[in-house]
């Protein structure tokens, strides 16, 4: 049902016969990030993102707010530094976002926990540090605690906890008010914003790339799962697919239960309490189930015993764009250069890096082994 | 292992009980989920405890619910009161209600759902509506039914029956009504006029809401013509500010109960995905059903207010029906002298209906209140003004569930239900769309709190 | 608590303690929990999560869930759902909870 037909843009913009540098498909996590980071290289660029309806699917919503690295790239050098380089950036990202979008990111960087309910959970995760270790030649820091330097960290450890990981490189953010400041900073500094804009076919031409109706000669798909659609349009194989995540959230408490960043648990600033965890293979349904909430419910009762007062007040679903080997994918076409496809399920972990070093290479205006790092995650390390 | 009902019935109220009357009779197996300690629903809310002295300050139509109560009572369904459905999935037979019942959440199995959980009121967000001192006419109904409660002083404010029917009860009972500060704008009545003739074909609701209309006017004291309401008081209300052709007055109160209506509660319908749409005469969202009650989703009945607000009589009706098809899709019922019957109630359906036409167009809420302005809060439970959200609304976001995002409006403990319609309100107009255009607000289990540990412990399928 | 805004409409109903902030009063023991605290002259129940501020049982069925204290130990329960049980405990809840 096209809800939609009579949206206005309210946003600073040209109407819609005008061309436009750059469009970017999506409005999430990932287009927003690129279209903050392009305006703030070269402000003069007319940019213009074209975001979906309000019911449309949309990873950027169903995250959890973290800043992770450990983990991530542990079987894949270029994107354990990436993951590193991001959130290395994330403190004067979050500093100068901040500051012009008038927001508090609630970010902070006081490291990350998991920690794990048996021995051999305990095993895998450290044989994935080791390897982040290594990948990054040592920049990865991290330690393999046991139950006792848990309990240290994270007082009131159900029984069951053997131990954890933790890493002081990983953080977190509140996910919302990151998107939002990133459109509320984008707009500001210029970049056109139209919501219920979907795209359905990207026609090219002489003039440039048309969608939905707008001209620009350089266009960055950042629509998620829709991806894979766009990308056949203009010559890019961008295989990703969904993977269900839900979550739980209690109601707020003032007591100060979880400092540390933690897949599993996260206390927001507000003060409710995030539960996360799952991973599902529902395609399109991101709708929550009773035997997921249930054990996940049981989950964080068991890492936190404290918990089980705690109320519910509400639960997601949403659907993590993934990728075959789970690491981002930044393709240029072969067919036309001014065409980019950007797909990852870390919007936020990696939204420092898409504002910075991966919208210079967009530009094209970046140092050799930055170029080298990023374009070692194009599509060619997928069978076609 | 579980037992598979023929029909879960959510909601005791005039639909829930006629539907389950019908299909037990039918002989299904029939289960009753009811929130309240005893049946009832709201109209009749706590009418088998109700003693002859409440009973007769509520008023006749309070006491014509006890037929229907009692063939309730004696009905071979199960029955369970004080319990919250907190979430409603697809399964293999058909549907999985999950509810909390003293303390511990249970699940129900059953092939056939039918939603009648009724209706709530209109959430009118008028500067400081969130003050201690201000409640709902269907609070002071609540209060006075269930707990035999009365206000001392109170001020009425707003337009619709049920507002009328409290000031007749209240007079009843001997509570000083300050003031009855009526927002009916002039033009309903215009509006309204065609209609008479449909309202004509029910006297004897049409007399009984003259006669209320009248009595406030004579007994009084009676504004007519209110075009604007604000609460006054720094921790709790100390008065109100009302505005009558230009005029500004302030009367000193310190209890405020204010009505515009009732909405749909369409949460469990939103929830199973059943089509919803926008009611431009009734101004809210509502789960598209057929005559028998029949929603998108098969298996899936809503009827009475939480399908379409239509009072007591149409909630039971409509609730024979949905049940005798019930049992007619299950080949318990079916003979020609049913399809007959059957034929009979949905004609009257039809007519109780349209003639309600007069009553909806007659107290439809005015234009200002849908304008909330500047700090006036907007999203209780969070706190959100709408000046914050007409700011992010005039930033061209896609509609109220990105909106809820940016504000966090929403995503308080009552998860939309006191300011959805008003954040579609204030989209609507700040991007000059039709509300009926703007997506409703998303809904999420759990519909009821539960706690992590209940939740933990519950039962696996 | 100051002089209720309330009254109670039944000549001679029952009544039953109820403990409200660790003190006891007698109320109509067919009530609501929200409607024993009005009754008494509490007319807020809880302090708001974000603003600090009171707040009051808005629609008494369920659905604002203002009316939130503490029952028998039981944190963050709706009073207007719940029914007076003899020697009930009722907290009410400060600033920094739901």
């Amino acid at each position: 049902m096209d809800t939609c037909k009579n949206v206005l843009s309210l946003s600073p913009a040209n109407n819609q016969s005008d061309a436009y540098d750059w469009i970017i498909v999506g409005g999430g996590l990932v287009g927003a990030s690129i279209a903050y980071g392009l305006i703030q290289k070269q402000p003069h660029l007319r940019i213009l993102v074209l975001d979906g309806s309000d019911m449309d699917h949309r990873a950027s919503v169903g995250n959890f707010g973290l800043i992770w690295v450990q983990g991530k790239g542990h079987n894949f050098p270029a994107y354990a530094n990436w993951s590193l380089q991001g959130a290395d950036l994330w403190p004067q990202f979050a500093h100068q976002l901040s500051h012009q979008s008038q927001m508090d990111l609630a970010y902070q960087r006081l490291g990350g926990l998991e920690f794990a309910l048996n021995q051999r959970q305990l095993n895998v995760l450290s044989e994935e540090m080791a390897a982040m270790a290594h990948h990054t030649h040592g920049a990865f820091k991290y330690s393999v605690l046991d139950r006792e330097a848990a309990l240290a960290l994270q007082p009131g450890l159900g029984p069951s906890v053997v131990g954890a990981v933790y890493s002081p490189q990983d953080g977190q953010v509140n996910p919302l008010s990151l998107l939002s400041a990133l459109h509320k900073a984008m707009q500001l500094c210029g970049v056109a914003y139209q919501a219920c804009r979907k795209v359905d076919k990207i026609e090219v031409s002489a003039q440039g790339f048309n969608a939905a109706g707008f001209i620009a000669k350089k266009i960055v798909l950042c629509a998620g799962l829709d991806n894979q659609r766009l990308g056949k349009q203009l010559g890019m194989h961008l295989p990703v697919m969904p993977i269900k995540g839900q979550l739980l959230i209690t109601e707020r408490t003032a007591e100060n239960t979880l400092t540390y960043a933690c897949p599993q648990l996260r206390q927001t600033a507000e003060g409710t309490i995030q539960i996360g965890g799952s991973h599902e293979h529902t395609g399109l349904d991101d709708s929550c189930s009773l035997e997921v909430m249930h054990a996940m419910a049981q989950e964080a009762v068991a890492l936190l015993p404290s918990l089980a007062d705690l109320k519910l007040v509400r639960s997601w679903g949403a659907l993590r764009v993934m990728s075959p080997d789970g690491a981002p994918i930044y393709q240029q076409s072969p067919s036309y250069s001014g065409a980019f496809g950007v797909c990852c399920h870390s919007g936020v972990s990696l939204a420092a890096a898409h504002a910075g070093p991966l919208s210079n290479w967009l530009l094209n205006s970046l140092d050799a082994k930055q170029k080298i790092l990023i374009e070692a995650m194009n599509n060619d390390r997928f069978p076609v | 292992m579980h037992k598979i009902y023929d029909y879960l019935v959510i909601g005791a109220g005039p639909a829930g009980m006629a539907a389950s009357i019908e299909a037990s009779k039918a002989g299904l197996s029939v289960l009753v989920l009811d929130q309240a300690a005893s049946a009832g629903g709201q109209i009749y809310r706590n009418l088998a405890q109700a003693s002859d002295q409440q009973t007769k300050l509520l008023g006749p139509d309070y006491v014509a619910g006890k037929p229907l109560l009692a063939r309730f009572m004696a009905a071979n369904c199960d029955y369970q009161p004080l319990v919250q459905v907190w979430h409603i999935e697809t399964h293999e037979h058909g549907f999985a209600v999950a509810a909390m019942l003293h303390g511990k959440s249970i699940t129900f199995i059953t092939s056939h759902l039918l939603l009648a959980n009724g209706a709530m009121e209109r959430p009118m967000a008028i500067a400081g509506w969130h003050k201690p001192g201000v409640m709902t006419a269907g609070a002071g109904q609540v209060l006075l039914k269930s707990s035999a409660l009365l206000p001392k002083q109170v001020v009425l404010a707003g337009s619709g029956p049920l507002l009328l029917l409290l000031a007749q009860q209240y007079r009843a009972a001997g509570v000083t009504i300050m003031a009855f500060l009526d927002t009916t704008p002039g033009v309903n009545y215009w509006q309204a006029m065609p209609w008479l003739v449909a309202g004509l074909t029910t006297p004897k609701q049409l007399f009984k809401g003259l006669w209320l209309t009248l009595a406030q006017r004579i007994k009084g004291p009676y504004i007519s013509g209110v075009s604007h309401l604000e609460v006054m008081g720094n921790e709790q209300v100390s008065g109100v500010r009302y505005t009558v052709a230009g005029r500004v007055y302030e009367l000193e109160c310190k209890l405020l109960m204010l009505h515009q209506g009732l909405v749909a509660e369409t949460q469990m319908a939103q929830l199973l995905g059943c089509t919803q749409a926008w009611n431009e005469t009734q101004q809210c969202w509502q789960t598209q059903a057929d005559a028998a009650g029949q929603t998108s989703v098969s298996g899936v009945q809503v009827v009475g207010d939480a399908g379409h607000i239509g009072g007591a009589d149409l909630a039971q009706l409509q609730g024979r029906v949905a049940g005798i098809n019930r049992a007619k899709n299950a080949s318990l019922t079916g003979s020609w002298l049913s399809n007959r019957v059957n034929l009979g109630l949905l004609f009257r359906l039809k007519h109780l209906r349209w003639a309600r036409g007069l009553v909806d167009r007659l107290y439809r809420p005015a234009a200002w209140l849908f304008k909330p302005t500047g700090s006036t809060i907007v999203c209780r439970c969070e706190q959100v003004s709408a000046a914050t959200i007409s700011a992010i609304a005039d930033g061209g976001c896609a509609g109220v569930n990105q909106l809820k995002r940016f504000t966090r409006a929403g995503m308080g403990a009552c998860q939309g239900r006191q300011c959805g319609p008003n954040l579609a309100y204030l989209v609507a107009h700040a991007q000059q769309r039709s509300v009926s255009e703007v997506e409703p607000l998303s809904v999420r289990p759990p519909l009821s709190p539960i706690s992590l540990g209940q939740l933990a412990k519950r039962p696996r399928l | 608590m100051t002089d209720s805004l309330f009254r109670h409409g039944l000549e001679d109903a029952p009544q039953c303690v109820l403990i409200v902030n660790g003190v006891e009063h007698q109320v109509p023991m067919q009530s609501s929990v929200a409607a024993a605290l009005h009754y008494l002259g509490y007319l807020a129940t809880r302090a708001h999560p974000v603003s600090g501020e009171p707040r009051a049982p808005f629609c008494h069925m369920g659905v604002c869930f203002e009316c939130l204290v503490s029952i028998d130990g039981q944190p963050q329960q709706r009073a207007c759902l719940t029914q007076v049980m003899p020697n009930m405990s009722i907290d009410q809840v400060g600033v920094g909870t739901y």
